[in-house]
Formats: structure tokens, sequence, C-alpha cells
């Protein structure tokens, strides 16, 4: 029931961008002594990661990453038919921070665009989407662009969440292609466990008031207000080594693929413990899953293309791969998906 | 069973030359910390192949609780 | 999944699970538009506050090989974003105290940064021009008769801009049915709603051919073209 077979549609590229701004683990704020940040940094292998500018929006940094993959493919913007943005730090609350993109990147009125609100499962959602409206034809040619400036989420006295996050905007491209190798997608959703990754505050359940903005301290390092990050690390963590490793197996059972065949496996970039253990399950050779939490944090959304980007730019340019994608996270959601690429343009990363 | 959810116990503790009791209440332990208590749970599942979930680890204070838990759940 | 999108989301919501739906992979699917509208406006703005209504829709759908599916026409143009808008509370305008600092733009029009502003006069203009173009290049590109549709659904934004948009294309008022006189502009929902409302009946009995025009903030405007034979479509539901 959750699974979907995708035809005649490709990717043709994968770009993505950063904020230039580095910040190292070992001296943030949010520790209370450099040991406990050395411990943190031991167990999660997060050393750093990119933290936007106060004005930079997860769209500013899908825009550049966007303009320079069409640059690079030398693509008309206005043969562009759809867009979809997926993030959980908007613009605005209204209007759909796609609209605005739209008229950014110089792409037609005919443009079919619209927001999508996931988190770390959104990448591999917005393939299937995208490739789900192209696969008929209608729309020849799509954008993806999925970013999220985590850091503005968190907050900076919280060792349980803001040492883990980074911020990443990405652009994906997509094609009709008819005849070309199927995408697999298997996905899933569990709301009873919505609470494990939240915000309180600031949506239409509990809106914003001035209360809302007043910090509390709930243990020693873990100070935030209610428009800050809540993350339960325990329920994360099961779901995490659970749901993902089963949804790769059913995947790959489904789409009759074993998994020798397949060249890299790019799990969301949650962090080490979480996604070694998900190596460990699945049995997968460590050169097959490539990382970069190290040197960016988990980046939600944008975690799988920016490895992507990252680890396996050169090969994704000259090679055909068959990759096996699992993003996994708030909602909570997750979603598999197998997917081929062949010599697609992968620009070197952006950095603004 | 109990020798080697004990010596699995150790592992994710990462305590190998600790003295565990089955009467301990892990939680006291000075090792115990947020990393410990998720390399214990991942240990649970690979080990026994049984999920703990938030809730119920909640409920358990001694090292005899779990390994009782997860005796429990073998059994099915 | 959540799609951010107002007065246009149930046509870009229809196009989005029908497209996951065609090919059979997904066998019933659950489409939920709704707003509660109401809260983002400030009761101190006459330019906003009266016009708009909450409503919560749930449209189903099944794979069905061979039906005609749906006709889509969908469009965006981001250069009137500010048309509809809320400026904080996002990520460009993060929330500050500031943001919940009521102002004065005119007589009658008090607001703070966390509720929405309307430039009036930009969206009808947008709205005249754009969804009677719309309607009337997807009969085109699709070869539907005009004549031959029953009930042309337009989102219910306000009486007069409707009534243009109606007059522009020569509809009967039979077929125009409205259901804002007592719901007002229920923003994603209002499609749905007026089908419930005021075509209940003839939904449960007999086949239909039906047009639907959605517009609004982003700016966002789309129209589909369905047919429907005897659905199920219960009463209004009040909490």
């Amino acid at each position: 029931m959750a699974f979907q077979k995708i035809e005649n549609v490709k990717i043709s590229g994968i770009a993505a961008c950063v904020p230039k701004a580095v910040e190292r683990n070992i001296n943030s704020s949010a520790f209370l002594s450099e040991e406990d940040a050395g411990k943190f940094i031991a167990a999660t292998g997060i050393k750093e990661r990119r933290i936007a500018l106060p004005e930079t929006c997860s769209s500013d940094l899908c825009y550049h990453a966007a303009s320079k993959l069409i640059d690079q493919l030398g693509w008309n913007r206005k043969d562009i038919d759809c867009l979809i943005f997926i993030t959980q730090t908007p613009d605005y609350i209204v209007p759909a921070t796609s609209c605005i993109l739209q008229d950014r990147l110089g792409l037609p009125t005919d443009c079919y665009a619209f927001d999508i609100t996931l988190g770390c499962s959104g990448w591999v959602y917005g393939i299937s989407i995208l490739g789900s409206l192209l696969s008929s034809g209608n729309f020849k040619k799509g954008l993806l662009l999925v970013g999220e400036t985590t850091s503005k989420t968190k907050s900076p006295s919280d060792k349980s969440t803001y040492p883990l996050f980074g911020d990443a905007g990405t652009a994906t491209t997509m094609e009709y292609s008819p005849g070309y190798d199927p995408m697999y997608f298997h996905t899933g959703t569990d709301g009873s466990k919505h609470k494990a990754i939240y915000i309180p505050d600031g949506a239409f359940r509990n809106p914003t008031i001035i209360q809302s903005l007043q910090s509390e301290e709930i243990e020693p390092g873990i100070i935030r207000n209610r428009l800050q990050y809540i993350m339960d690390g325990g329920s994360v963590f099961i779901f995490s080594i659970t749901k993902p490793p089963q949804s790769i197996r059913i995947l790959l059972e489904n789409a009759g693929k074993p998994k020798e065949v397949i060249d890299y496996f790019f799990l969301h970039q949650a962090n080490k413990i979480m996604v070694e253990k998900i190596i460990e399950k699945l049995k997968i050779p460590l050169e097959k899953t490539p990382s970069c939490f190290e040197l960016f944090g988990n980046t939600s959304m944008s975690s799988i293309p920016l490895t992507m980007v990252t680890c396996k730019r050169e090969e994704f340019e000259n090679s055909k791969l068959h990759h096996v994608t699992c993003g996994f996270g708030s909602g909570l959601s997750w979603a598999s998906g197998y997917i081929v690429t062949d010599c697609i343009v992968c620009p070197e990363l952006v950095e603004i | 069973m109990k020798e080697k959810f004990i010596e699995k116990f150790k592992e994710a503790l990462d305590a190998d030359g600790k003295d565990i009791r089955l009467e301990d209440r892990f939680r006291d332990y000075d090792e115990w910390d947020s990393l410990r208590y998720l390399s214990v749970i991942a240990m649970i599942d690979s080990e026994f192949d049984i999920i703990i979930e938030t809730a119920e680890f909640k409920k358990i204070e001694t090292v005899g609780g779990l390994i009782e838990e997860v005796e429990k759940r073998i059994k099915g | 999944m959540d799609i951010s999108l107002g007065c246009s989301g149930w046509i870009h919501g229809m196009a989005t699970i029908g497209a996951l739906m065609q090919n059979g992979g997904f066998k019933k699917g659950l489409l939920l538009a709704g707003d509660t509208s109401s809260v983002t406006k400030s009761p101190k703005d006459k330019s906003t506050f009266p016009l708009f209504g909450d409503g919560g829709t749930a449209t189903a759908l099944e794979y069905c090989e061979g039906n005609l599916g749906l006709r889509v026409h969908t469009a965006t143009d981001g250069k009137g974003y500010e048309a509809i808008i809320i400026p904080d509370g996002g990520f460009r305008n993060f929330y500050s105290p500031d943001s919940t600092v009521e102002k004065e733009y005119e007589d009658g029009i008090i607001r703070n940064n966390l509720q929405t502003s309307l430039d009036g006069p930009g969206v009808f203009i947008f709205a005249i021009s754009k969804a009677p173009k719309s309607i009337l290049g997807l009969m085109d590109h699709f070869n539907i008769n005009l004549n031959q549709v029953d009930y042309f659904i337009l989102h219910q934004a306000n009486k007069i801009l409707n009534e243009k948009i109606r007059n522009k294309l020569k509809l009967p008022t039979d077929k125009v049915p409205y259901s804002l006189d007592e719901y007002g502009n229920t923003s994603s929902s209002s499609i749905p709603l007026t089908l419930v409302t005021r075509l209940r009946d003839k939904l449960i009995s007999e086949k239909c051919k039906i047009v639907a025009c959605g517009f609004g903030v982003g700016l966002s405007w789309g129209t589909v073209y369905l047919e429907t034979g005897k659905i199920a479509c219960p009463e209004i539901i009040m909490v």
C-alpha cells in the first residue's frame, strides 16, 4: 500500500548550497564545558555545522543552488513546468514560498508551484511527488527545492538539539523521460508520535503569544522557549533504528533488487550513532554509505542531496549509479527510494 | 540469558570491569547518561531483537528489571 | 504531507493527489483542505475580518481504471506575493515583541504583523483577469464545451468579484452556486464547501460535470474539470 513505482522520469541534476559561516561544536554555547562538547562530538561525529546569517532564509539557499544547477544544465527557465519547495522554515506563514521562488527564479507563470511541509523525510517524498507529476508527461521539467535553516528553530542553549543541526538548501532537477529506469518508493507515517520532534507554539494549535518567547530551563544544559524545538531523543532513536532499516528492506524486496547491486545507500544524516546502527542492522558495507554529518551536522531534508554533492559528486557526473535513499524524521515520517542516475549534472557545493 | 545480558550491558555502558548486580539501580551508575541510555536500547534491539519504548523503559529501575522485561518479551 | 497554499489549494491538491494516484500504485486517497483563516485576521480590520470564515473539508479519491480523471490548469505569479501576506512569523521576519504591536493603516484598518494584509484592489484585478482566462484556457486545451458543464464552482472570494467573473464568462446564475453568503471566504475549503452545501442533492443522485476555479494567495490559481457520478456527500458537519 505504501509502495510506488514511478516510470518515465529521471533526475538530471543535483546541487547544494550552504552558508559560509562555520560553527565548531567544541566551542559551542550549548555545552556547559569543553569536556561535554568533546563527549558529544565523539558520540555524534558532528564536529562542525554551517549556520545561516539572520537575514538568510532556506529559500535563499535553495535559490542559489537552483540557479547554479539550471545554468549548468543550460535549461531555459521558461521551460520549467513545476516547482516544489519543501521546508519547515518558510519565508512567511502566508504566502507559500514556492510562489516567491517562481518569480525570483524567472520561471513562467504557468508553473505549478507549492510548498510542502515535511522534515527529514522531505527529499525522498519530494522526489516521489515530483516524479509522479512528471511521469504522465503532463509536465516535462521540474524543480525540487528542499532546504531548511534548522539553526533558527533551535535554542543555542539547548545541548540536546542545537549542536546537532546545520543549515543547507538543495536543488534537484527532474525530467520526463520515457522508458527510463523506474524509481521505487516505500513511505510511512506515524502521527501518534508527532510530539517526538516538534515546536509547541507558532502555528494554530498554540498561536504565538508573548509568553512563547520566554526561555525556560528544562534541566541543566537545556534552556529553550516555546518557539524552539523539542526533541525526545530516546523516541527518535528508537524510531530511527527500526523504521528506516525495515523500510529499506521492504523497498528492495518490492523492487526486486538485492542490496548487493546497490552502489550507495544515502541515509539521512541524523548523527553517527543512528547512521551506524542502521548500517549495522542492514549489514551493508561502510564504504557504500557516504556521510557528511561530520562537517555539516543534521541538515534535515537537505542531508541526502548534500551528501551526494559533497561526497560523490564526480561519480554522479561520470557514472550510472543505483542507489537507495532513506529519509526519516519529524512527523514521524519516513521514506525510502530506489533511484538510478546516469551521468547527471552535479555542480560543486555553493557557499553564500 | 542473564550472563549474556550483563556482558552486553557492560559493553553498552563502556564499563567492562564493572561489577553489575541484578538489584543495581542503573540510573545511579556514574557511567549513566543519555548516550548510554541510547546504547542500551540499541544493544537490546540488536542482541535480542526487542525494542523497549521510552514510556516502558521509564518504569524499569534495576538491571534485574531490564532482564525480566527482555525475558518476558522473548517468551511473547 | 502538508501543502501550504490558500485559495487555490483545493485545485492544486486535487492535481497533486491525482498525480500520485493515477498509475494505480495508490488505490485510495484523502485530500483534506481547510483553514481557520479568521484567526489570522485582525477583528479591527474591515478590509479582511468580515470577509473570511473557517472551514475544513475532506475529498476522497479512488483509483479507477479508464475513468476520465481530472483536467487541470494551474499557474503561479510570485510577483504578487505581497498582495496577501502575513508579514511576520515565518523566517524572513521572525516573531518579536514588535510583531504583536497594532498599527493603524487607515480608518477602520488596524492590525499587527501577525495578521493578514490584503491588497483588495490588487487581488480584485488579478482575479477578474486570471480566473476567466484559466477556465477558458482549460476548456480550450481539452476541447470541453463550456455549455455542457453543469456547474461552475468559483472560489468564494466575495460577491462583487465573483459576479464579475461570472459575467465575463457569460455563465447563467443557476450554474454558479454561492456559499459565501452564509460562510464567507473559507480559503482552501471554499470550493468543496460550496459543493457540499449547495449541490449535495445533485452530487449524490446524478452525474455532474463540474468546473472548479481557485485563485488567491501566492499569487496562485488554477482550474479543474471533473465528472462525478453519484458520490457520497454527507451533510455539512458543524463542530
